[in-house]
């Protein structure tokens, strides 16, 4: 195991930044009182505009969280908790953001204390551009519901569409002027494709390519449903793409002055998947799956180091678990090998795994529990969805020992599409219940019968069911990233409580987390860049917008102790635009006894 | 103290004396090749058309092609425009133009 600080060792690490930070001071003259930040946002006529970003870009070696964010109250006014270590001045990143408005001015006062009082003067527009999320475009472009999800099944694996590269380049095209506009539409959204075939071949290509090696460029241009795709981009893209107006979130925003949003970058290149927030004090661990490692950071400070997997093979970290005694188990984008980490010793344990019939499972999920944390049948076996082989299985951590069994065919639905994808596990321990990605279809799995429970078909054949949570009555949530739903299913009764159009159906729902202290489903959404919150009660749906575009959302979790939400920007192709963050939400409802409070100076309340 | 400065700034007197990543590999990093190729036209033109094309005035068209592989664009060879390269740098882009001028064929 070795534990390095991109590219120093830590001995390294402690002296070079000793060194920068003698060195700040003696450039500096001397350090400066800390400084903190405050004020207020209005419209022209001096209205206060309620529930609007404030976010404060800090950059990546900024001592803590890379940005952050907070929310105006009703009477406009924002606070950021603490201090910042860095002195606040006309060249800091602080702006505003909100569906609709447009800033326009904003006045820093410093009180000669380093207190400072921002006043941000924003106006309403018409065009939503610079907020509107990926989804505005695609809930209006393409209405049909069927054309819309079948659409996503085939587009949205890999990043949001249209973002904005997509919707740069289809100015590009607008600006062609080619004789049949509609042809030359068509064509350049068929070598987009084609180009984005490459790119997905060489991302996931990079398991099993030797150093060096090329790839068969034409093989890789074999696009299933290509034309169709260009076909349906060419009429729905079919213009610069650089207005929208009339977007709304659909539901109300779920934030106040306590809701806070850190967010960690991390340099490129990388492809960050997963976030999780382990140890004591808290670090979030992050899943690269571009390479071999994880990301360590510490929150308060910002400090990062990488955690190699030990593997003699690329195995790409790409799904994060925690075990209820606060280790964190790995597993991996391209092979079977299934990694533990205790995050105190930083000692790593290892298994590749293989079936008594030479099978190599293709590990996507562990079993989740109830309370999101790793749950092991009765003889302490932990189970898995097996991507691979469209399967559930097992491994027995003991020996390593290691079976599956393949999933039934869903009737009448393609098989060669499906994938089981995300995993569940009752609370008395006997059932795991699938999600299968591709045909629609979901089901249970008896531990001590080894038979199959279901299938069970939602009503679209691309809903595309993906990652799973059980709460503590056995209820599943299924998140329907094709469809935009949300599926309540009761694994006791074997029978569907209701299936939920999501606020914006073009969000692509990715996963669900069961929350068991605010009894509440916690949604991220790929699509368009905010967590939904899902009260099982009166099947409402409340919302935290997040500070950016492009928030490809993966996997969420929930901070047993203090209840802050931890999720990450998992854009796949490392060339991708897009952030490259893991993030912490706080969405200021103080419903955990313990509170987790992060400042600009290092500090972690 | 003397010591502490010159080690703070010896990898900023150090960065200009790397080794340059070789063009080839920055262009693999780039994913050039999901669209060109030496010979054939794929997406886009082969570099041999480029070259032929634009060597004659080689000055000029190191800045343009270079300019043209961070941004991109199109109207050159036909309806698809050429993605934008936002991670490659000018100097790295300017790199891979020169190494593209220098592809035209050789005279039989």
């Amino acid at each position: 195991m070795q534990t390095r600080t991109l590219g120093f060792s830590v001995a390294r690490t402690r002296s070079l930044r000793t060194a920068v930070l003698a060195a700040a001071l003696i450039f500096a003259g001397g350090a400066h009182a800390a400084s903190t930040l405050a004020g207020k946002v209005v419209d022209t006529n001096g209205k206060p505009l309620a529930q609007a970003q404030v976010i404060y870009e800090r950059g990546i070696n900024a001592k803590g969280a890379s940005v952050m964010t907070v929310f105006t109250t009703a009477d406009g006014s924002f606070r950021f908790p603490g201090s910042f270590d860095e002195k606040i001045g006309d060249n800091a990143s602080i702006r505003v953001r909100s569906l609709g408005y447009q800033q326009i001015d904003r006045v820093l006062h410093n009180d000669g204390k380093d207190g400072i009082t921002a006043t941000f003067v924003v106006t309403p527009v018409d065009n939503q551009v610079a907020v509107a999320p990926a989804s505005a475009w695609l809930s209006s472009r393409i209405k049909d519901r069927k054309q819309q999800s079948q659409f996503i099944m085939n587009c949205i694996d890999c990043h949001q569409v249209p973002a904005s590269e997509q919707r740069n380049y289809a100015a590009l095209i607008a600006e062609q002027h080619a004789a049949d506009p509609l042809k030359a539409r068509e064509h350049s959204w068929l070598m987009i494709t084609k180009y984005m075939n490459f790119l997905s071949t060489w991302e996931f290509g990079r398991g099993s390519r030797a150093d060096g090696s090329k790839i068969p460029v034409e093989a890789t241009y074999d696009v299933k449903n290509g034309d169709d795709v260009a076909k349906v981009m060419a009429r729905a893209f079919n213009d610069r793409l650089d207005t929208i107006s009339g977007y709304k979130w659909g539901a109300p925003l779920l934030v106040n002055a306590d809701t806070r949003i850190y967010e960690y970058e991390f340099a490129r290149p990388n492809a960050v998947r997963e976030a999780m927030l382990l140890g004591s004090p808290r670090k979030l661990y992050v899943a690269d799956v571009a390479a071999n490692h994880l990301f360590t950071v510490d929150i308060a400070t910002g400090v990062r180091n990488t955690l190699e997997v030990p593997s003699d093979v690329l195995m790409s970290p790409h799904s994060l678990h925690r075990d209820k005694d606060g280790s964190l188990w790995v597993t991996p984008l391209f092979n079977s090998i299934v990694g533990h980490l205790d995050v105190n010793s930083t000692q790593w344990k290892t298994w590749r795994l293989r079936t008594p019939d030479n099978k190599n499972p293709g590990i996507h999920d562990l079993s989740f529990g109830w309370d999101h944390t790793l749950l092991t049948d009765e003889n302490g076996r932990v189970w898995y969805s097996d991507i691979g082989n469209n399967a559930v299985g097992y491994f027995d951590p003991k020996d390593g020992s290691a079976a599956i069994w393949p999933a039934p065919a869903s009737p009448g639905r393609e098989k060669e599409r499906t994938a089981l994808y995300g995993l569940s596990m009752t609370k008395n321990r006997k059932e795991v219940w699938y999600s299968q990605l591709g045909n629609g279809t979901f089901g249970g799995f008896d531990i001590d019968k080894k038979q199959y429970i279901g299938p069970f078909q939602l009503p679209d054949v691309n809903a595309g069911p993906r990652r799973i949570s059980i709460d503590d009555n056995d209820v599943l949530y299924l998140a329907l990233y094709g469809s935009g739903q949300l599926a309540e299913f009761d694994t006791k009764t074997r029978k569907m409580i209701g299936v939920y159009d999501l606020p914006d159906t073009a969000s692509t729902p990715y996963s669900t987390t069961w929350d068991p202290v605010r009894k509440v489903v916690w949604i991220t959404a790929s699509n368009n860049d905010v967590i939904y919150r899902f009260n099982p009660k009166d099947k409402s749906f409340g919302i935290i917008p997040l500070p950016r575009e492009q928030t490809f959302l993966r996997m969420i979790d929930v901070d047993p102790e203090t209840g802050v939400l931890i999720t990450s920007y998992g854009n796949i192709v490392d060339i991708s635009q897009g952030a490259r963050m893991a993030l912490i939400v706080d969405p200021g409802d103080n419903a955990y006894p313990k509170k987790l409070v992060l400042d600009g100076s290092g500090q972690h309340h | 103290m003397k010591k502490l400065i010159a080690s703070l700034l010896l990898p900023l007197v150090a960065l200009p004396l790397q080794a340059a990543e070789p063009v080839e590999k920055l262009m693999d990093e780039a994913r050039c090749y999901a669209c060109h190729q030496l010979k054939d036209t794929l997406i886009g033109p082969p570099w041999q058309a480029i070259a032929a094309r634009h060597v004659a005035n080689r000055k000029l068209m190191l800045d343009v092609l270079a300019r043209k592989i961070v941004r991109g664009g199109g109207g050159d060879w036909g309806d698809v425009p050429m993605v934008p390269n936002e991670f490659t740098s000018i100097d790295e882009a300017r790199a891979m133009a020169s190494w593209i001028l220098d592809q035209q064929p050789k005279q039989k």
